[in-house]
């Protein structure tokens, strides 16, 4: 069998964009304080999360005294991530500020981590390893933006063995639904799924579709049944605003993955609704089973996209996704102006 | 290809969802098919249709055609619905790739849904040549049936609503079952509906060269690899090609001995994107924009052409 060729030779252009990296509630869980600091990866690089002086900071996980990982060690004074081995202590800069084994000589220049730019939006840490063309924001979410929303629930994030690109994929996929979750979303007489305009604006990623209302009648009264109207900024978030057909009130499911590496993913999840006096554990539960019909089939595929896998007219929302991933990788290679174009150029094929 | 221009001389509105055209040629000549029938229909610019035909034996001086409007189609059942009486339209010839056999034994037809059209052609020629046949129609509700006045012109017609599995297992498997030797099915209607009766005729023991469909699916753009034969320069290969009249560029080079990167076949994937350097590209795929399709630099080479006599691909 011949080799396999990836849809995007180079992945770095990922590291232009904001990702989230743990939630709020995290942070509060490994420390009392909310101060941290936690470990986690994205894009291959260990971060250091810890809020400093009231501020979220990102930082490679790495003392740079013997490479020990700052996340293993405490948040000193409100303002200082101290090392667990010889208690070097790094400033929201990701300058070391104080050595205690030599207190009064100078610090070395190359005694840092560097720091990325982090930031907390809807309960969420983000982080953008680079910076440098500073052109993209923190994806679109609607679940603060929309009055008549009168409950959001900001999910524990989940890991999968799967890159964020097919956890994306797998969530906006009209095909699987029949396969995947017959009977929790979908009524299997509707296998044939809608070819639906794709449009590029602003950076994300919007296309609507109207899933059969007589599926009603057969689907749990949970099943977010209604027109689907996705606002998805790239690369790999889903801003999924619901009309539901049974009450006609919005409903939002929001989820944005987050590369860790080429083959693993983790995953974060917002539900908006209208009910003030619905459990949060009722839609949570719900999007367990889902999520749980999911991932094993998931898991199988390989974390890169190849462009040897056949595609239909059908996948055209796969199709459409991978080839902006694909301008993208190409137009970071070249460089800003060509990033900012390939990223910002709206493409409309909807009336 | 042979087009024909006719005139939209009726519409009715069969159910909220599909209506029926009489279409009408300008020429004033009559129409001639045979039933399980369907003719292109242009529908607007790039929007090539597919519809069956419903005539009856009698009906030869315009086409009936049925369209349901499906909300999240690409346009082309949108267009139709927005048709007027006395607009003119292209259609092509009639075709058939759904014939009715001319022997003379029992002949079972189904429809699900839209799907019904084909099979009203069928029998209601079958009826006109006196053969026996029923016609076991399939629809959501009463509100969604379509062609009420022609039906009941039919000997047997029984209906079934609102059916779902595992009742609607249990009904066509009473249908299907013990077939006689000289029986024939026809059937149209949505996949997962043909899915389940071709299975379900298998388990029934009916043999498969009596059994006869049409997959009617959610409307997709046709695929047209049509047109004339021009020259193919790979620059990169140093090679020249003839591609052949309705060849591909991609059956060409491979034709050729080369292995051209390819996956879909049909212009969806992007798998064989490639630089045009020099000639007008003949864009038949569904992935570049319009913008990028304008530009006249990039092709797909498993189903667009050359609008000229020579192309010249970075390949």
């Amino acid at each position: 069998m011949n080799a396999l060729s990836p849809l995007t030779a180079d992945q770095s252009y990922l590291r232009h964009f904001w990702h989230p990296v743990a939630t709020v509630n995290e942070l509060e869980a490994a420390d009392p304080a909310g101060n941290g600091p936690i470990g986690r990866t994205l894009l291959d690089e260990p971060l250091v999360i810890a809020r400093l002086d009231g501020k979220y900071v990102a930082m490679h996980d790495r003392c740079a005294h013997r490479f020990a990982k700052l996340s293993v060690g405490k948040v000193l004074d409100n303002n200082r991530i101290q090392c667990p081995y010889h208690g070097w202590e790094y400033g929201a800069s990701g300058r070391c500020e104080h050595m205690p084994a030599c207190p009064n000589d100078a610090i070395p220049k190359k005694a840092f981590t560097p720091a990325f730019d982090c930031e907390e939006r809807y309960g969420i840490i983000w982080v953008r390893l680079d910076s440098s063309w500073d052109c993209t924001n923190i994806p679109y979410c609607e679940a603060w933006e929309n009055p008549e929303y009168k409950r959001q629930i900001v999910a524990e994030p989940y890991n999968w063995d799967s890159s964020a690109e097919r956890r994306w994929e797998n969530f906006t996929d009209f095909s699987h639904f029949a396969y995947v979750h017959p009977g929790t979303l979908y009524d299997p007489a509707y296998s044939e799924p809608a070819i639906v305009p794709v449009d590029r604006v602003g950076g994300e990623l919007r296309f609507f579709m109207e899933p059969g209302r007589d599926m009603l009648d057969t689907l749990p009264d949970d099943s977010p049944l209604g027109s689907w109207n996705y606002r998805n900024t790239m690369p790999f978030s889903v801003n999924l605003s619901i009309r539901l057909y049974k009450n006609d009130q919005p409903f939002l499911l929001w989820t944005t993955s987050s590369p860790i590496s080429a083959t693993s993913c983790r995953n974060f999840m917002i539900i908006a609704h209208t009910d003030e006096n619905l459990p949060d554990s009722q839609p949570l539960d719900f999007q367990k089973i889902v999520l749980a019909e999911d991932q094993p089939v998931i898991e199988t595929q390989p974390g890169p996209i190849y462009l040897d896998e056949v595609s239909l007219p059908t996948d055209k929302i796969s199709n459409q996704y991978r080839k902006w991933l694909r301008e993208l990788s190409a137009a970071a290679a070249k460089g800003e102006e060509a990033f900012k174009a390939a990223l910002y150029t709206d493409v409309t094929e909807s009336k | 290809m042979n087009t024909q221009r006719v005139k939209v001389r009726r519409i009715v509105e069969q159910t909220p969802e599909i209506r029926s055209f009489e279409l009408v040629p300008c020429d004033g000549s009559s129409v001639s098919f045979t039933p399980g029938d369907h003719i292109d229909v242009h529908a607007g610019k790039d929007l090539i249709r597919q519809y069956s035909l419903w005539n009856g034996p009698d009906d030869r001086d315009a086409y009936q055609i049925g369209v349901k409007r499906e909300e999240n189609g690409r346009g082309g059942s949108a267009a139709m619905h927005t048709l007027k009486e006395g607009d003119e339209i292209e259609v092509s010839l009639p075709r058939n790739n759904f014939e009715l056999r001319s022997d003379d034994g029992p002949v079972i037809l189904i429809a699900g849904g839209i799907g019904i059209t084909p099979v009203l052609s069928m029998a209601r020629h079958l009826q006109a040549m006196n053969r026996k046949c029923v016609l076991h129609l399939f629809a959501r509700s009463d509100e969604h049936l379509p062609f009420k006045n022609e039906l009941a012109a039919l000997d047997e017609v029984p209906i079934h609503l609102g059916l779902v599995p595992p009742e609607l297992d249990a009904v066509l498997t009473r249908i299907l079952s013990n077939p006689p030797k000289d029986a024939r099915l026809y059937f149209c209607g949505p996949g997962p509906f043909m899915d389940l009766i071709e299975n379900l005729a298998k388990t029934c023991g009916w043999s498969s060269d009596r059994v006869h469909l049409e997959r009617f699916s959610v409307e997709a753009d046709s695929l047209d690899l049509d047109g004339e034969s021009f020259e193919l320069v790979l620059q990169q290969s140093g090679v020249t090609l003839t591609i052949a009249e309705g060849q591909t560029i991609i059956e060409a080079m491979e034709a050729a001995g080369l292995e051209p990167m390819t996956s879909c076949e049909q212009g969806v994937c992007g798998t064989c994107l490639t630089t045009v350097l020099e000639g007008e590209p003949d864009h038949r795929d569904l992935y570049l924009n319009p913008a990028e399709k304008d530009s006249g630099t990039l092709i797909m080479p498993c189903v667009s052409r050359c609008k000229g006599k020579k192309l010249v691909l970075d390949l």
